[in-house]
C-alpha cells in the first residue's frame, strides 16, 4: 500500500489536449478512482506531476543488436525461463519461498478509493516526507465536489491524508 | 509520503565534501536522511531453490555478450542505434569535485515538494562545528536556503541547502523537465458554490482535522509479508485471506456532507 499526502493547491483539471500536445509527451491519467472522506466520494483521475527525463543508453552486443537480459540458474548454469523463477527471503543458509499466490494473498486488495483519513494544516507536514507528487483533476461529469474541497482545504491550508493503494 | 523511517542519528556518512559560499569554505559530511526500508527478497530457480544471476544475452544467438565488449547506444528510430564510444562518454562525464558549490540564496518558499527528490543531512567535517552552527542559524533566521550544484558519482545534482530540525541538509532536486507545472493543466470551471455547501465542506474537514502521527500510517503490507515469512518458516499452513476494501456510498453531495459530520462528530 502507498500513500500521499496532497494540497488541494496541486488539484488542477488537466487539459483536453489535441494530438500535437500528445506528441510532447503531455501529462496522461495513470489511474481513475475515488477520493472518499466520510461519505463524501469525489470521482478522480491521477496524474504524475513529475515524469522521467533525459535520453537512455541501451547495451548494444558488438554487431549492434540491443542486449537481453537473461536468468541462469546458479546450480545448473542454465537459462531459467520466467515461469520458473520463484522469490525467496533469505534466513541462515536457506530461504523461505514465497509464492506469487502468497505473496498476493497478503498483498492490498485492489481499490478504486483514495481514502482520506485525516486533515491537518499542510505546513504540519514534514517536507522530508514527501515522495513523489501526483495531481488529481476530477473525474467524471460533476466537478462540484472536487472544487469544493480543493476550495476549502486551499482556503484554510490544510492537506489531506490519505492512503490508497496503487500498483506499478 | 515516505513512512516514518527516517534516520535520527545517521551511521556512517556517505560522502566528504566541502560547501562552497562566496570565499568561504566549510567541510561536511553527507548522511542519507532516508532509510531503504525494502524487503529484499531473492528471485530462485523454482526447481531447486538456488539463486538466478543475470547474463547480457544476444537475443538472436543467445550467446552471451561480457560487459566489456557491449557498447552504448541510443535508439533513434525503431531499430536504430546511435552508437557513443566509451571516449565519447567519459568526455561527458562532470569533473569530480569534493565542493558543494552554493549559488544563491532564495526565500524557503520559492520551492515546493514536488521538486524534493531526495534529502541528506550535513554534519559538520573536524573543527567545522561553529561555522556549521552558524550557517544553520543564519538559514533559520532570514528564511531562506541556498541552491548548490554538486557532483557525486559522476552524476550532476542540483539542491537546496536547508536547515531542518536544527540540522543542515541538502535536499536532491528534480530537473527542470522533470516536474509538470500546474499551467500546463486547466483549473476546473463550472457555476460558483453554495455557501451552504461550502459551509458543510468546512464542518466536516473540521471534524476531520488533527495531527499527523507517523505510527499511524505505517507499512502494513511490509509486516504481513514479514508475518507470512516467519509463519512459514515455523512450517504452518498458510489461509489465504483476502483484504478488503470499504465500499463508498451513493448520495447527493449536501446529505453525505451532513451524514459525514454526524459521524465523524
Amino acid at each position: 500500500m502507498s500513500m500521499a499526502a496532497r494540497r488541494a493547491s496541486s488539484g488542477h483539471r488537466h487539459d483536453g489536449h489535441g494530438a500535437a500536445d500528445q506528441e510532447r509527451a503531455g501529462p496522461r491519467a495513470i489511474w481513475t478512482g475515488t477520493l472518499s472522506f466520510g461519505l463524501v466520494a469525489v470521482p478522480v483521475n491521477l496524474f504524475p506531476a513529475v515524469r522521467p527525463a533525459g535520453a537512455s543508453l541501451r547495451l548494444l552486443a558488438p554487431d549492434g543488436t540491443p542486449v537481453q537480459r537473461r536468468w541462469v540458474c546458479s546450480e545448473e548454469d542454465k537459462d531459467v525461463p520466467w515461469d520458473e523463477l520463484v522469490r525467496g527471503f533469505e534466513v541462515g543458509k536457506g530461504y523461505v519461498v514465497l509464492t506469487d499466490e502468497e505473496l498476493e494473498s497478503v498483498a492490498p486488495r485492489r481499490s478504486r478509493d483514495i481514502d482520506l483519513r485525516l486533515f491537518v494544516p499542510a505546513d504540519e507536514l514534514d517536507p522530508f516526507l514527501f515522495e513523489r507528487a501526483y495531481v488529481l483533476a476530477p473525474g467524471g461529469e460533476s466537478v462540484k465536489p472536487y472544487r469544493l474541497i480543493a476550495e476549502v482545504m486551499e482556503r484554510e491550508g490544510k492537506a489531506g491524508v490519505a492512503t490508497f493503494v496503487l500498483r506499478s | 509520503v515516505r513512512r516514518a523511517e527516517k534516520v535520527d542519528v545517521p551511521a556512517r556518512a556517505m560522502w566528504q565534501a566541502r560547501l562552497a559560499i562566496g570565499k568561504h569554505r566549510i567541510g561536511v559530511r553527507m548522511y542519507a536522511a532516508i532509510n531503504d526500508r525494502e524487503l529484499h527478497l531473492h528471485l530462485l530457480h523454482e526447481k531447486d531453490h538456488a539463486r538466478v544471476r543475470q547474463r547480457l544475452a544476444n537475443p538472436v544467438t543467445g550467446r552471451t555478450v561480457e560487459v566489456a565488449e557491449t557498447r552504448r547506444g541510443v535508439e533513434v528510430e525503431p531499430g536504430r542505434f546511435v552508437v557513443l564510444e566509451p571516449k565519447e562518454l567519459s568526455a561527458l562525464e562532470p569533473e569530480p569535485s569534493r565542493d558543494v558549490e552554493v549559488l544563491r540564496f532564495v526565500p524557503e518558499a520559492a520551492l515546493d515538494h514536488r521538486w524534493y527528490e531526495r534529502p541528506y543531512y550535513l554534519g559538520p567535517a573536524a573543527g567545522e562545528q561553529a561555522a556549521c552552527a552558524a550557517l544553520a542559524a543564519a538559514l533559520h533566521q532570514t528564511g531562506r536556503q541556498g541552491i548548490a550544484r554538486w557532483t557525486l558519482r559522476k552524476r550532476e545534482y542540483a539542491g537546496a541547502l536547508r536547515v531542518h530540525d536544527g540540522c543542515l541538509a541538502l535536499v536532491a532536486l528534480r530537473h527542470a523537465d522533470e516536474v509538470i507545472v500546474a499551467s500546463d493543466l486547466e483549473a476546473p470551471g463550472g457555476r460558483a458554490l453554495e455557501e451552504r455547501e461550502r459551509k458543510l465542506a468546512h464542518q466536516l474537514i473540521g471534524a476531520l482535522t488533527g495531527h499527523f502521527r507517523h505510527e499511524q500510517f505505517q507499512d502494513e503490507y511490509r509486516q504481513r509479508v514479514l508475518e507470512l515469512i516467519e509463519r512459514k518458516q515455523r512450517g504452518k499452513t498458510i489461509e489465504l485471506v483476502r483484504y478488503r476494501a470499504k465500499a463508498v456510498g451513493d448520495d447527493s453531495l449536501a446529505d453525505a456532507l451532513r451524514r459525514s459530520i454526524k459521524q465523524a462528530g
